[in-house]
């Protein structure tokens, strides 16, 4: 182990001479100390009628259908610009429109030929086999 | 560091494939780590249960409101053979069930539904009483009275329940594994003996006293001997000996006769 460090030192000492920035960034991530945070936090209360709390809150939904059918609402996540516009549905590639977008479909309904089933029927093992172990004692 | 261990391990494996053909020698000691194949089953099918709206056990009161309340006798074979109601699944899915006469009172029923209904998942899981709440009187003279000057007063209610009666059915989406600890913790406390229960599970029990009945080999059985009167045993057996096949001892179910 010790020669091991040995390495790492002086390939990065190597570094240093490369690259300023990205050896700093190197040495400061190993000598960071671990912090697990499991101590109490102390809570500050307070006091007075001006510290009111000020809840952020979402952006407005949109429900002009207009606007609904001709934007991608959302898809702009900045304050400047305007959301996309979407393209003719023959721009966009054809699996698109093919998609599931409600349940999930269950394991007599999917083709046991495909990678979809097998890995839904692992899916389902694990959820059924945490809840047998769930009332279990170690 | 770890170039070199790594060029250990190399040449040792190498050294088993020159050597493995001839004898294996560090076969034996190496572990070859391999992913192996897991085949999974398709896990039970729930969506056709449909749950009623109240899932939790309900409240049973503490007594009955007779107007006047009546001292009873004793009354034994309220116990005592094995139950001729609630002995079969309506439906639930799983069941504790008596395996023996006794009573049940209030501190019983209240121990089964706050179990019962604190530990289980409502959103998948229901439950269904099927005894009765407590309705036999039972009387008690104060203590310190002397003997006599008439029966005592009516000192608590109790359900009496006989061999085979379900106490408390369970169903919903849920497998015995997930339920099976909550209703054992319970069936361990009555005052009787009790067993957990599914529909297959009953079922085999079931078969499985009628086959040892059926497949006999003995010719002494109880029946026969009493019925022939062996040694003028009748003299000693009770009338209910003779229904029962002296399966019952009391409240006492004895399993292996036949």
């Amino acid at each position: 182990m010790s020669l091991y460090t040995l390495f790492r030192i002086v390939t990065l000492s190597k570094g240093i001479a490369n690259n300023a920035t990205t050896s700093l960034c190197r040495t400061s991530a190993l000598n960071r100390i671990q912090t697990c945070g499991y101590a109490k936090k102390v809570v500050v209360k307070l006091k007075g009628k001006g510290m009111m709390k000020q809840d952020l809150q979402g952006p407005e939904v949109c429900t002009d259908p207009v606007r609904l059918t001709t934007h991608a609402v959302g898809a702009n996540i900045f304050k400047q610009g305007e959301d996309p516009q979407l393209k003719p549905y023959d721009q966009y590639p054809e699996w698109l429109f093919e998609l599931n977008l409600g349940k999930a479909k269950t394991l007599n309904e999917i083709d046991p030929d495909t990678w979809g089933y097998w890995k839904r029927l692992r899916k389902e093992n694990i959820w059924r086999n945490n809840k047998l172990q769930k009332g279990k004692k170690f | 560091m770890f170039s070199i261990i790594k060029a250990a391990v190399g040449g040792l494996t190498a050294l088993c494939r020159v050597n493995g053909h001839q004898q294996g020698l560090l076969h034996g000691h190496l572990k070859v780590l391999a992913a192996g194949l897991k085949t999974h089953e398709i896990p039970p099918d729930h969506s056709e249960v449909v749950l009623p709206d109240r899932r939790k056990l309900k409240f049973l009161n503490k007594m009955p409101n007779f107007k006047n309340a009546k001292k009873a006798m004793k009354n034994l074979k309220d116990i005592q053979g094995p139950a001729t109601a609630a002995n079969t699944f309506t439906k639930g899915e799983f069941a504790i069930v008596a395996m023996g006469g006794g009573y049940l009172h209030w501190g019983h029923i209240e121990m089964i539904r706050l179990t019962i209904n604190r530990k289980m998942d409502p959103k998948t899981t229901f439950a269904r009483w099927r005894v009765n709440g407590p309705y036999k009187p039972v009387t008690r003279k104060g203590l310190g009275m002397r003997m006599g000057g008439g029966k005592g007063a009516i000192d608590r209610y109790v359900t009496p329940v006989r061999y085979g009666r379900f106490i408390v059915e369970v169903g919903g989406k849920v497998e015995l594994g997930e339920i099976q600890r909550i209703m054992t913790e319970v069936a361990q406390k009555l005052p009787f003996k009790a067993e957990v229960f599914s529909r297959a599970s009953l079922a085999a029990f079931q078969k499985k006293h009628a086959d040892m009945e059926q497949n006999n080999q003995n010719p002494w059985t109880f029946k026969e001997i009493t019925l022939g009167n062996m040694l003028g045993i009748r003299k000693v057996l009770s009338p209910k000996d003779l229904c029962h096949n002296g399966r019952f001892a009391g409240k006492f179910h004895l399993p292996w006769r036949v």
